[in-house]
């Protein structure tokens, strides 16, 4: 892998419930735990996937990346600086870097103003160039995006979703960043539509060797998508390795179930493993030991008692599970399912 | 590209268009409308129309009821009543719009400003707009004139004061739903600044229900202006108002009607033509009645 531009190192995040006033003089409190010790990093020209539920503290990482929220504790380093110490033309400079699209495209623009301003707005923003130079790149990021530079003159309410996202990734290209985080950027459109911006992400990845951070619960997505992946469950990293090996064998017994719960084009195609039962518990009171174990099937007395540790468990993955040599059925087999995931990653689909 | 441009530019125009018949289907809203449009003509060209001036005594004509000379008959000092109150809207009208526009700037930013920064800011300065509000706008008007002396200027301001909470209300709510909206989350990422955010894109946003309150407080304000006359705290003589016509004439109600009658009418006019008009955008404004 090349150089980190994103390291994000032990990050946690706690919510504060019942801080209202009588809640606080009664110390009646709580906390709840979002993010929990969340480390990985994104190279230059590459794509992380952070996969995982509702509630899994996705979001929440990509808030913190672009500073919404800070961070309880851990760090957020961008090309090896701490993004929270970050202020004035450093913290632009970053805003200009560091974009963001986001996942329902039709409240990401806003409904008074014409395509072509919310285009333009970042250049406003953040270059000197005038209006006429500023309708010439925005007629360029259209074509760059595959609109008519004509949609220019358009409100929001004439375009359909996917191509409102077009405009929302042109306005997130407008000035050039090298890091776009993607949070669930298909989610909202139809699947025809979802597989023409994914395409258009990666060709401008290619084309600009940009780095992403994609954040989403659609494992096909994700597959499609992105170099390495990353799971998330109840706020912490389960499991995480590069996206054709984890998706051939996943060792983390979540990562097995979610995979297993992806529909199948074809019905006789059965999945091992066991589809996830029950459901997310509430992170304001979390099991004991590791989160995942009253759902897990493999689960020991060892699991209600001890979280396990994101460990190395063989090159180039790791996973948080006391029992991954279990997951997966046929025991001892996983440097040779890796081999197999490297030779035919497209058996799937 | 200038075919394209036209057809947006004719689809505004449908926008538009669309939203004044949703208007216009609203009779009572159309009927204030007009009421309106006669009080602001009248109003404009008060002396192009008036027949004599507002102050001119006649003391050959005292307290005669309306004729073709003197169609809202004259008063107690032989003044043309249909003058005066032609001018008196002048007044009043000056007052109120100064008034609403001091209590739309001082409101709007206040509110906006609570309800996009939120937190402590937003609790400092609505738990102050609560204790203005807390005062009865009359009340609180009488307060501040006894304290800054009875003028024209003086009434404006203090309706400036007095309506500043409800503007404040309205953009902080508006303000604070429309916070948590992509677009909004979207340009903070961006870096776009605080100003820029508040006043570009929430203030654009909101100004649908800002508009309702600016045609609702200004039947107020006219009422209110009108009752600080009446009282004799507000527009001093000798310039014409239609809330002291009011006063003067209640001595003479039994043996001259029409010296508080026509006052009292005129004052009317405006107050009922807003209100329809505010209550007419009121619903056409509100999203759950586009597809009517």
């Amino acid at each position: 892998m090349t150089a980190p531009v994103l390291e994000v190192d032990g990050l946690s995040k706690q919510f504060t419930v019942n801080s209202g006033l009588v809640s606080r003089l009664f110390g009646n409190t709580q906390e709840v735990t979002a993010v929990r010790d969340v480390s990985f990093e994104v190279g230059r020209g590459e794509t992380l996937a952070l996969v995982g539920e509702s509630g899994a503290g996705k979001s929440t990482v990509g808030n913190i990346i672009t500073r919404v929220h800070e961070p309880s504790s851990g760090t957020v380093r961008y090309r090896g600086e701490d993004l929270h110490s970050l202020t004035g033309e450093e913290l632009m400079e970053y805003r200009q870097s560091v974009q963001m699209v986001f996942q329902d495209p039709y409240s990401s623009l806003d409904p008074r103003y014409k395509v072509g301003s919310t285009v333009a707005e970042p250049l406003k923003i953040h270059t000197e160039l005038s209006k006429d130079e500023r309708q010439e790149r925005v007629a360029e990021l259209l074509e760059t995006v595959n609109l008519d530079p004509a949609f220019a003159n358009r409100f929001p309410h004439e375009l359909s979703g996917g191509q409102l996202q077009r405009v929302s990734i042109a306005t997130a290209l407008s000035v050039d960043p090298d890091f776009i985080i993607l949070d669930e950027p298909v989610s909202a459109l139809d699947v025809s539509v979802q597989a023409q911006i994914l395409n258009l992400l990666m060709r401008l990845q290619r084309e600009r060797d940009l780095s992403y951070l994609f954040i989403s619960h659609d494992l096909s997505v994700v597959k499609h998508l992105s170099d390495r992946v990353a799971v998330m469950y109840l706020g912490e990293i389960v499991e995480r390795g590069e996206t054709a090996g984890l998706f051939e064998a996943p060792v983390h017994p979540y990562t097995e179930g979610l995979l297993a719960s992806v529909p199948q084009a074809n019905p006789d195609d059965h999945r091992r493993g066991q589809r996830l039962t029950g459901e997310v518990p509430s992170p304001i009171d979390p099991p004991s030991g590791c989160p995942f174990h009253p759902r897990c099937d493999y689960a020991t007395d060892e699991c209600t008692e001890m979280n396990p540790a994101l460990e190395d468990v063989f090159a180039g993955r790791d996973a948080a599970c006391h029992n991954w040599e279990e997951v997966g059925g046929e025991a001892g087999a996983r440097p040779d399912a890796v081999t197999v995931a490297e030779e035919s990653p497209e058996s799937e689909d | 590209m200038t075919t394209q441009t036209q057809k947006t530019t004719e689809r505004n125009e449908s926008q538009l268009r669309q939203f004044a018949a949703n208007f216009i289907e609203n009779k009572l809203a159309v009927v204030g409308l007009f009421l309106i449009v006669c009080v602001a003509l009248v109003t404009v060209f008060a002396s192009q129309i008036a027949p004599y001036s507002p102050t001119a005594q006649n003391y050959n004509a005292v307290l005669e009821g309306p004729s073709m000379a003197h169609p809202f008959g004259t008063d107690d000092l032989g003044r043309d009543i249909f003058s005066r109150v032609l001018f008196g809207y002048q007044t009043v009208m000056t007052i109120t719009t100064s008034g609403v526009v001091v209590a739309f700037i001082l409101g709007t930013v206040t509110g906006l400003t609570a309800g996009y920064r939120g937190g402590r800011i937003d609790q400092l300065l609505m738990r102050s707009v609560d204790v203005l509000m807390a005062f009865p706008s009359l009340i609180l008007a009488l307060a501040l004139i006894a304290a800054l002396g009875p003028s024209k200027w003086g009434v404006a301001l203090v309706l400036g004061i007095a309506y500043t909470p409800i503007f404040a209300r309205v953009a902080r709510s508006e303000a604070v739903s429309l916070r948590e909206e992509q677009f909004i989350k979207s340009l903070e990422v961006r870096g776009a600044s605080q100003p820029r955010i508040m006043f570009r894109h929430i203030l654009p946003n909101a100004v649908g229900p800002l508009i309702v309150t600016v045609t609702l407080q200004f039947a107020f304000g006219i009422l209110t202006t009108a009752t600080l006359s009446f009282l004799g705290v507000g527009v001093q003589p000798p310039d014409p108002s239609l809330g002291r016509m009011l006063t003067d004439g209640k001595d003479y109600l039994d043996t001259a009607w029409w010296f508080s009658v026509f006052p009292g009418i005129a004052i009317m006019i405006p107050v009922i033509g807003f209100n329809t008009i505010g209550d007419g955008l009121r619903d056409t404004f509100d999203p759950k009645q586009v597809n009517r």
